[in-house]
């Protein structure tokens, strides 16, 4: 070394040993943020604390799958339960429909016949009633006179008008002609219960000498009947209809 | 004096702005590397306070040191022995040996700034009792 020693050059030391700081500071700061990492990582933790922590994770997972489970059959339980509501909604809305057309509480519209009679005939009110009820035998959903719904609360019946003879009412009002009875139904199956030998219309024909015409129609609209209005009548309880059952 | 202090400061902030991170398995090799670089700056401090500091021999030993002693532990890790501990105690005791080297030149300059101030001002009185 001594013949290294040289005459000392005060400024000279400076730079290198700035430029060296300043490589060891970087190399510092790489390391430290590597360490960082290193310390938040698994593979520095030793194998005990590696087991616990395997422990404690499967341990975790184990609720969670219970979790899982519960909450997948809870889905299940929910969605079977929603089928069913909807099911039962569409049961509930067929029904309503079905009955509602039962009763003439909706407009309803379909294939069927339609019975004209006109003014010249002596036609009586029964007559009108046979007809109805004949068409009602021979299937038909629904019917109408004059654009009259026929309903279970349907009064057909007749008033003496003194000088003019008899006339035919429908729920008190006089049945003006030509009287058109609708019904909808299966076309054929209703004009064949009519038009049978020795059925109404040929007793109409032969006997009281009235003519009904029948025609098949494709497409025939019968309106509703005016709503039903139930004083005394009260529903019962379907509890008690289900004990009867 | 404040130059290479200024230096470690931005190389410290330039680490850690670059999020420079290393892989994982080699973090060890940096530590000892780290270890080194801290030697050799200790090594030239004490070279400059014993007024023979050569820059060349500084930064060669500076990185040679780093690179050999990283190469240590990875032929270490490499036979399974823990070689990176000997790079550590070396490093360790030469760290210490020129701590304490600096300890001594920095009291000694000191000292001797001390000595040629009053040899001044002795001088200078010596000068004023001429005239």
């Amino acid at each position: 070394m001594t013949n290294k020693q040289r005459k000392p050059v005060f400024r000279n030391w400076q730079w290198p040993l700035t430029l060296m700081f300043l490589c060891f500071g970087f190399l510092l700061a790489a390391q430290y943020q590597t360490n960082t990492v290193l310390s938040g990582d698994l593979s520095s933790e030793s194998q005990s604390n590696l087991a616990m922590i395997l422990k404690s994770v499967n341990d975790n997972k184990e609720q969670l799958q219970e979790e899982l489970d519960s909450l997948e059959s809870e889905l299940q339980e929910l969605e079977t339960l929603n089928m069913s509501g909807e099911s039962l909604s569409t049961a509930l809305r067929s029904r309503i429909e079905t009955l509602q057309s039962a009763i003439g509480d909706a407009p309803v519209e379909g294939p069927g016949i339609s019975v004209t009679i006109t003014g010249d005939s002596n036609l009586m009110f029964y007559d009108v009633i046979d007809i109805i009820n004949e068409m009602f035998v021979t299937g038909a959903e629904a019917v109408a006179i004059n654009n009259t719904r026929v309903t279970i609360h349907t009064a057909i019946s007749e008033i003496d008008n003194r000088a003019d003879g008899y006339s035919i009412t429908i729920d008190g009002d006089p049945l003006l002609f030509p009287v058109v009875i609708k019904a909808i139904g299966d076309a054929e199956a209703l004009s064949a219960g009519l038009t049978y030998p020795g059925g109404i219309i040929e007793s109409l024909n032969t006997l009281y000498r009235v003519y009904p015409i029948i025609r098949l129609e494709s497409s025939l609209s019968i309106p509703a009947a005016a709503p039903s209005r139930f004083s005394y009548a009260q529903a019962v309880e379907e509890e008690e209809e289900k004990a009867e059952e | 004096m404040w130059l290479p202090i200024l230096g470690l400061i931005i190389g410290l902030l330039l680490g850690s702005l670059l999020t420079f991170s290393i892989p994982i398995a080699y973090s060890s090799y940096l530590a000892i590397a780290v270890l080194a670089g801290m030697d050799s700056l200790l090594g030239g401090w004490r070279a400059v306070l014993e007024n023979k500091f050569d820059g060349m021999i500084l930064i060669s030993g500076f990185f040679l040191n780093a690179v050999i002693a990283a190469f240590l532990a990875f032929f270490g890790d490499m036979v399974g022995l823990d070689l990176y501990l000997a790079a550590v105690i070396a490093f360790g005791i030469r760290i210490f040996s020129n701590i304490g080297a600096i300890r001594h030149g920095a009291i000694l300059r000191h000292r001797r700034k001390k000595l040629e101030k009053a040899k001044q001002l002795a001088e200078r009185e010596g000068a004023d009792d001429d005239q």
